[in-house]
């Protein structure tokens, strides 16, 4: 890094000069050629001067170069961003927004607030979905001294959809591995809540539904009427099928995909009944 | 005249077989003709960090004789959806030429290229003693490509497909290994989202006793594991698959026996959704492990501590956020060979944090742990103070790559921006070769990094900086910076055209929404002709607008190939006649 960068010889200068546009700065004639000479050099530590200390008492060797380094704070950085002092870059470029600024938002800023930016933070998008997708996930910490879990109840609900990614993530709190979910039955006025938690296989989630709805018919059709034989399954082959809605909307007939996606993406169950799959806009269509 | 030190080339390639280092190589192949002759004919390994940066036929005439290729594609931030789809990276027109050219080929090694299920059946064909196929970040192939390298290649030892993106057609592929075929080292299948013929992988596994490292892929479940490692206690490394499922008293008392049996197994990964009461299973291979790869597995941090603190010989660590401050403290103090440490977010997109994970783990890794070389942090809060330490405690970090979440973030004691805590990192990390900022940041951290970071080779830079300076004391300061990569900062032509020469030292730029206009483009362009000037625009054609408007994306790399004619209809390049040339898209494979 040494003093003077050029390129070439002087002729590159007005050639740069003529492509630079008046919409991103106002070079002042008379000083343009001074200006598009770049001189850089880094002052020793002591001419910053000594009252941009700033005090940082850290492990405080004291050398001359760590104070040197160590100098400046942000409020005389700001201020200076366009130094007139031979140790800085000596073109007079304006800021982008063509003023200093002394708050925290930098010049450069193509959103007015901060909002979701296309492939930000920089992870891939395998580990986007990991704690979307996981059982385990507990999104609070107990121990966290941020009392976060309102923020996140909150701004989880929102819901924001950011790189088009699977972001609805489940904010449920599972202390135990446990995960519960709404069900409805048609014909049935009151929902249940089901936990997901406690099965790992389709089969064992279908039998359980089954105990508990016939339960429930049977409650509702109190007086003469016998209890609907209710052979559900997941093949629909019974009067009842079960369908679910996932986090994207979308129903879905139970036992389509892994049962660990569908515990991942399920938002909650259905149960309606077979001769009626049609009209809900599934199972008729779909061949297994 | 027969110069005494004149030996037969047989002589000479024979004592340049020792020499392994290419830079050796490329020093040795200057200094006389007979010595590049014997250098051309007897290299045996090419890496190539830009596919774009030599034709196909260039590396064939300039090597005649490689055994082992080794390609990469797109540029790093295609990683995070920065670089369209289609942008290019083809792997076809080098599997072409060399199936002609290089008929004993042994090893391909990909990153981050479009590679075919075509290319993958020429490579079956053509290769009779092919042995290693890694295909890292790639996409474009399916289980039907790798079903023609199962079955052709028969003395295949390592297919490792980390982190590439696989469309299933099926999961028999497995089965397409001969059942003649015992020679495999290494599986890598993690990327594969459907579940593979499991029958067929024990049976893979049964028989190929020098296998060492083995990587199943989510859709195993735990149950089957225990089976499958009895097969293979010779593994050294190994990862798992899922491990949802409900803890049985049986399954889990085979796991502890199976992983008892595999007394070398060095290094773990996988475990995803793993519930915690599985982890004790692993306790008897903890005191062996080198590397811990739980980046999947969502385990809250004390029952992480517990298992980290069987681990006292941990060199490489990669975790979630969940292991918290709190976590990392144990890190700290057990594992003191600790060489790289990773923690990911847990949830990247929510603005408060989730987690208690604050500046203050790494502040205490970096104190307990005194060989760490390599850092990636992804944490919400940091301060001057907390780099300045961290710095300070541990000079010999060679990759720190800091990331805090939100945009902007100053100094969360100060309100200041953080130039001076990387300034210090770059100050006392004298060796440090890949650093990656964040924060709240001026041109200031450009002047600390242009003075003292004299061994940096990749630099990332996001959000940052305010004028042309930053780019300029990068570009004037860093002598052997070989990538850059920015991203949402101010920097523009000046910075650009003044330092144009510096661009061919490098492998490669890459600018997106930064401040370079179209005709700074262009004019670069004109004046390094050695370089190819890339410009991405997917909305509209930069020469339907005026000279003075910005450029989406830039890229910019040397090149002895000139431009590229696989080029994407959003991608342009400048040709010597100073207008734009556009290249049909017309797919090569």
């Amino acid at each position: 890094m040494e003093g003077i960068a050029r390129i070439g010889d002087q002729a590159i200068g007005p050639k740069l000069l003529n492509l630079m546009p008046n919409c991103r700065e106002e070079v002042s004639g008379q000083e343009e050629e001074k200006k598009l000479e770049l001189r850089l050099g880094l002052a020793p530590p002591g001419e910053r001067g000594r009252r941009h200390h700033h005090n940082l008492n850290l492990r405080g060797d004291g050398s001359d170069l760590d104070r040197g380094l160590l100098l400046s704070s942000a409020r005389s950085l700001r201020s200076n961003v366009q130094h007139k002092s031979t140790t800085h870059f000596d073109l007079n470029l304006k800021d982008v927004k063509g003023e200093h600024n002394t708050t925290t938002t930098t010049t450069f800023q193509k959103r007015t607030a901060p909002g979701p930016v296309v492939g930000w933070p920089p992870v891939r998008s395998f580990r986007k979905n990991i704690t979307a997708n996981s059982i385990n996930n507990c999104l609070k910490r107990p121990s966290s001294s941020h009392d976060a879990v309102e923020a996140n109840n909150k701004s989880l609900v929102d819901g924001e959809a950011i790189d088009g990614g699977n972001h609805n993530y489940q904010m449920i709190e599972r202390p135990n591995g446990s995960m519960f979910v709404k069900i409805n039955m048609e014909g049935v006025a009151i929902g249940r809540k089901v936990d997901l938690g406690a099965y790992d296989t389709y089969d064992k989630l279908s039998s359980a539904v089954d105990v508990l709805f016939r339960d429930l018919l049977a409650v509702q059709r109190d007086g003469g009427e016998e209890a609907i034989t209710t052979t559900e399954g997941v093949d629909g082959r019974g009067e009842y099928t079960i369908v679910y809605e996932d986090n994207e909307g979308d129903r879905m007939l139970l036992g389509d995909v892994p049962w660990h996606m569908f515990v991942s993406t399920v938002k909650r169950l259905r149960v309606l009944k077979t001769s009626e799959l049609s009209s809900h806009g599934i199972g008729g269509r779909q061949e297994r | 005249m027969a110069s005494p030190l004149s030996f037969p080339e047989e002589v000479l390639e024979h004592i340049f077989s020792y020499l392994t280092l290419p830079s050796d190589l490329n020093s040795a192949s200057l200094v006389c003709k007979s010595w590049y002759s014997a250098d051309r004919y007897s290299r045996r390994k090419a890496f190539i960090g830009n596919c774009y940066s030599l034709s196909p036929q260039g590396l064939v005439s300039r090597f005649p004789n490689l055994r082992s290729v080794e390609i990469k594609g797109k540029p790093h931030f295609a990683d995070f959806n920065l670089v369209p789809e289609g942008w290019g990276g083809y792997f076809f027109p080098w599997v072409r030429t060399m199936s002609v050219a290089y008929p004993w080929l042994e090893e391909i090694r990909l990153k981050r290229m479009v590679v075919s299920d075509e290319a993958l059946e020429l490579i079956g064909r053509s290769f009779p003693n092919f042995r290693v196929l890694v295909l890292a970040f790639c996409d474009g192939f399916s289980t039907d490509g790798l079903a023609a390298i199962a079955a052709n290649c028969r003395h295949l030892r390592e297919l490792d497909l980390r982190e590439s993106e696989v469309e299933d057609s099926s999961g028999h592929w497995i089965s397409r290994f001969p059942d003649s075929f015992t020679s495999l080292v290494s599986l890598n299948i993690s990327c594969i989202a459907s579940e593979v013929n499991f029958p067929a992988l024990e049976r893979l596994v049964s028989r190929c006793p020098n296998l060492r490292s083995l990587h199943l892929n989510r859709a195993v479940p735990i149950e089957h594991l225990p089976n499958l490692l009895r097969r293979a206690p010779q593994l050294v490394d190994f990862g798992t698959g899922t491990c949802s499922s409900e803890v049985h008293p049986d399954i889990y008392s085979n796991l502890v026996r199976a992983f008892a049996g595999c007394r070398g197994l060095r290094n773990l990964c996988g475990f995803w959704d793993v519930i915690p009461a599985y982890l004790p299973a692993v306790y008897s291979v903890c005191f062996g492990l080198t590397t811990l790869n739980l980046s999947y597995s969502t385990i809250p941090s004390p029952d992480l501590a517990n298992l980290i603190n069987q681990c006292p010989n941990l060199q490489r660590l990669w975790v979630l956020d969940y292991i918290e401050d709190s976590g990392l403290e144990a890190v700290a103090s057990t594992c003191k060979d600790l060489q790289e440490l990773r923690v990911f977010p847990s949830a990247p997109f929510i603005p408060e944090a989730n987690v208690q994970l604050t500046e203050q783990g790494l502040v205490h890794v970096s104190l307990g742990c005194k060989k760490l070389q390599s850092v990636l942090y992804f944490c919400r809060q940091f301060s001057n103070a907390a780099l300045v330490t961290i710095a300070q405690n541990r000079p010999n970090l060679t990759r720190f790559r800091l990331c805090i979440i939100e945009p902007h973030t100053p100094d969360y004691l100060t309100r200041e921006p953080l130039d001076m805590g990387f300034g210090a990192i770059v100050q006392h990390c004298r060796d440090l070769r890949r650093l990656s900022l964040s924060g709240l940041l001026t041109d200031r951290v450009f002047e600390y990094i242009g003075t003292y970071a004299k061994k940096l080779e990749m630099l990332s830079v996001a959000f940052a900086g305010h004028t042309d300076a930053g780019l300029h004391h990068i570009l004037s300061g860093c002598d052997r910076l070989r990538k850059l990569e920015i991203r949402d900062s101010p920097f523009g032509d000046r910075a650009l055209l003044t330092n144009a020469a510096k661009l061919e030292t490098m492998r490669s730029l890459w600018m997106s929404s930064c401040s370079v206009s179209f005709g700074a483009c262009k004019l670069l362009s004109r004046m390094m002709p050695r370089l190819n000037v890339e410009v991405i625009d997917e909305n509209d054609d930069p020469c339907s607008r005026p000279d003075n408007c910005m450029v989406e994306k830039l890229y910019i790399y040397r090149s002895l190939a000139g431009p590229r004619f696989d080029m994407p209809g959003f991608v342009w390049t400048v040709n010597e006649e100073n207008s734009t040339m556009r290249s049909s898209s017309a797919l090569p494979s």
